[in-house]
């Protein structure tokens, strides 16, 4: 198996990083899916050459495809985030992105002296995927509108299986968590169309 | 024949058919409940890898299903817990005919027990964590319903699961590399916390009980007492399995310290908080936490008899909770509102429900004479006999949810009703609100008829038990 060259991995993982921040710093709806995807791809770009590429194929697929499902979920429920208007900025967003660099530099720092027991994960890849965890928990820690809630559970969960694909590639556990990933996606789908949440102050939910 | 896989096929068709929307809400909760109920006492009784004859047609039921590499297994010490899971589901679909939780509740309901039960039945058991948190989702659309907007409740629950399976799945992988025995502490010290973070969350220790009063405000009263339920068995029996699989974790004397740690705070939170709300509801799941916390407390005694104790208090849990989420449900619809002041006087307008719902308070807190007060006598004496110095944190967590049940007492009790006109209950309701009462006061006055019953759940786990 060959693994992606070194200088594209750190690409990768930045492109991970960026996503994450993005999903937590922006509130145009289309930047915050394009986000996701991102998130989505970078991290299983970065399995290529570690794990079977099948794993790393499921991995793309359930992520793109819960992506979709929220896609079309908030299309149907007509767009309900708005923009920011000309030059101003959402309420928050500097607080917010001081708490993702704190986030990303203790995850920078924490991955040089992660040992796991029998086994070799590269510093880009444990970073991309303790990043987007750590990310993922304060998404869910900074807010509790439902769509919120379920992209800051995506992000978490495209770290997670970053890494667990890489210590235990075992195609049960693949398929569970490739489904855990469309279920969380059709939850928010749930609660935009069916429950129909209120918005927020900024027309969020 | 793989019995796990008839166990599959038959609650996808059940979670199917409870759901269709013409069939009608009496006849969805029968087939539900009765249903579940029927796949309890498969798990329970079938006969597993020996030939048997069904009018004329000879059948052997196989205990394994392989799906992908990893397994579900029917093992003679899993299918009591499993039956026991699909016993509760059916008990509280029944109670589905009267309460009307929304429109998810049956499918999803079924669905999630379907999901706890083969979680017991994975190996290895520790991937249970990922349908543990399929459960949880599935349960979001039973809290969640379009009329109720608990989806804070909902979701807090749901990232809880999520982050609790990311737990037992990183300990599964560590366990299996780290190769942790009784002779390596340190490993396993490494290990423990892992695990006991993912057990955590199905235990409702704090602050993993966050989820508990957003869905006391919002969600259907009964709704939250079903997800209640069922998600505390399954928690219970998942870390009675680890007890019983990992010699190293009964070993370690921090980790039945961390218990009744965990028992003492829940039952301080819980005592504290019981006494200082106005929301009926939200007193319910505070005192729900002191039950919880007394469990917690069994489990940390470190032997059979407290791993029984703390089973059959489960079980005593899931009547109580059961009573009150009918009586609450009926209570609630009758005067439009679980709080203080409208539930003033509310006893004498709807006697029945209201009596139904303090029952299942005050059994749940362990009052004398429910079914609840059984299993807490004997922890305290057991206790007391170990020398334990826990000991006295069971009478003062019944007395704390005893007090707190007894305040609403005197508020729904109190002074004239506060209604002209009585609502009608109809002849269902009132049979089965004045049969969960008298369940709930049986239990508590002959608990030698069911106690036994329910600690044989737990006696296939054979190592808790050497």
């Amino acid at each position: 198996m060959t693994m992606v060259a070194a200088p594209i991995e750190l690409a990768l993982a930045a492109a991970a990083c960026v996503a994450g921040v993005c999903l937590l710093t922006v509130s145009d709806r289309r930047v915050v899916l394009a986000s996701l995807c991102l998130a989505f791809v970078a991290c299983s770009a970065l399995l290529i050459g570690r794990v079977p590429f099948g794993v790393s194929l499921a991995l793309l697929t359930s992520g793109v495809a819960a992506t979709a499902i929220v896609f079309l979920s908030t299309s149907a429920s007509s767009w309900p985030w708005l923009s920011a208007g000309a030059g101003g900025l959402p309420e928050g967003r500097a607080f917010r992105v001081v708490l993702c660099g704190f986030i990303v530099v203790a995850v920078v720092g924490l991955a040089q002296g992660v040992n796991l027991p029998g086994q070799t994960v590269s510093p880009p890849l444990l970073v991309t995927a303790l990043g987007l965890i750590g990310l993922g928990a304060l998404q869910l820690g900074l807010s509790e509108r439902s769509l919120r809630v379920c992209i800051g559970l995506l992000t978490a969960l495209a770290g997670f299986e970053t890494l667990y694909f890489v210590l235990e590639p075992a195609l049960a556990i693949v398929a569970l968590l490739g489904s855990v990933n469309v279920v969380v996606a059709l939850i928010a789908s749930y609660l935009l169309l069916v429950v129909r949440p209120s918005t927020g102050t900024d027309g969020s939910v | 024949m793989s019995a796990p896989l008839i166990l599959v096929l038959a609650t996808l068709g059940l979670a199917v058919v409870s759901g269709v929307e013409r069939l009608g809400r009496i006849p969805a909760a029968l087939i539900a409940g009765l249903g579940s109920l029927a796949l309890g006492a498969i798990s329970l009784l079938a006969p597993l890898d020996v030939p048997f004859q069904v009018g004329g047609l000879a059948l052997k039921l196989d205990p394994n299903l392989e799906i992908l590499g990893r397994s579900l297994e029917l093992a003679p010490g899993i299918r009591s817990g499993v039956g026991f899971i699909f016993v509760i589901g059916g008990y509280l679909f029944l109670g589905g005919l009267v309460a009307d939780p929304g429109r998810y509740f049956l499918p999803m309901g079924i669905l999630a027990v379907g999901l706890l039960a083969a979680s017991l039945m994975v190996q290895p058991f520790l991937y249970s964590g990922v349908l543990v948190m399929l459960a949880a989702a599935a349960f979001v659309l039973v809290l969640a319903s379009p009329d109720r907007h608990a989806e804070r409740a909902a979701l807090r629950l749901l990232a809880f699961a999520t982050f609790g399976m990311m737990m037992t799945l990183v300990a599964a992988w560590m366990i299996d590399r780290l190769g942790v025995t009784t002779g390596s502490p340190e490993r396993a010290g490494s290990v423990i916390p892992v695990l006991a973070l993912g057990l955590a969350v199905l235990l409702f220790v704090p602050p993993f009980h966050l989820w508990l009063p957003p869905g006391a405000d919002r969600a259907h009263p009964y709704a939250l007492t079903s997800v209640a339920a069922l998600m505390q068995a399954s928690g219970l029996f998942l870390a009675l399995r680890v007890l019983d699989s990992f010699a190293w974790v009964r070993a370690d004397p921090s980790v039945r310290l961390a218990m009744t740690a965990a028992g003492v705070s829940m039952i301080l939170l819980g005592g504290i908080w019981a006494l200082a709300q106005v929301r009926l509801a939200r007193a319910f799941v505070y005192v729900l936490l002191i039950d919880l916390g007394i469990g917690m407390l069994a489990l940390g005694s470190g032997t059979a008899i407290g791993y029984q104790l703390a089973m059959g208090m489960s079980a005593a849990r899931v009547v109580g909770l059961g009573a009150w989420g009918l009586g609450t449900t009926l209570l609630a619809a009758g005067m439009g509102t679980d709080e203080l002041d409208g539930l003033r006087g509310s006893g004498f307008v709807l006697p029945i429900p209201a009596v139904l719902s303090l029952a299942g308070l005050l059994s749940v807190a362990g009052f004398p004479l429910t079914a609840g007060f059984p299993g807490k006598w004997g922890l305290t004496a057991h206790l007391l006999g170990e020398g334990s110095a826990a000991w006295w944190w069971v009478p003062a967590g019944v007395v704390l949810g005893v007090v707190a049940g007894l305040q609403w007492l005197s508020v729904i009790f109190a002074g004239a009703a506060g209604r002209e006109q009585r609502p009608e209950l109809t002849p269902l309701a009132r049979a089965l609100g004045i049969g969960g009462v008298i369940i709930v006061i049986l239990l508590g006055l002959f608990p030698q008829v069911a106690y036994p019953l329910i600690i044989g759940v737990i006696s296939g786990l054979q190592a808790l038990f050497a």
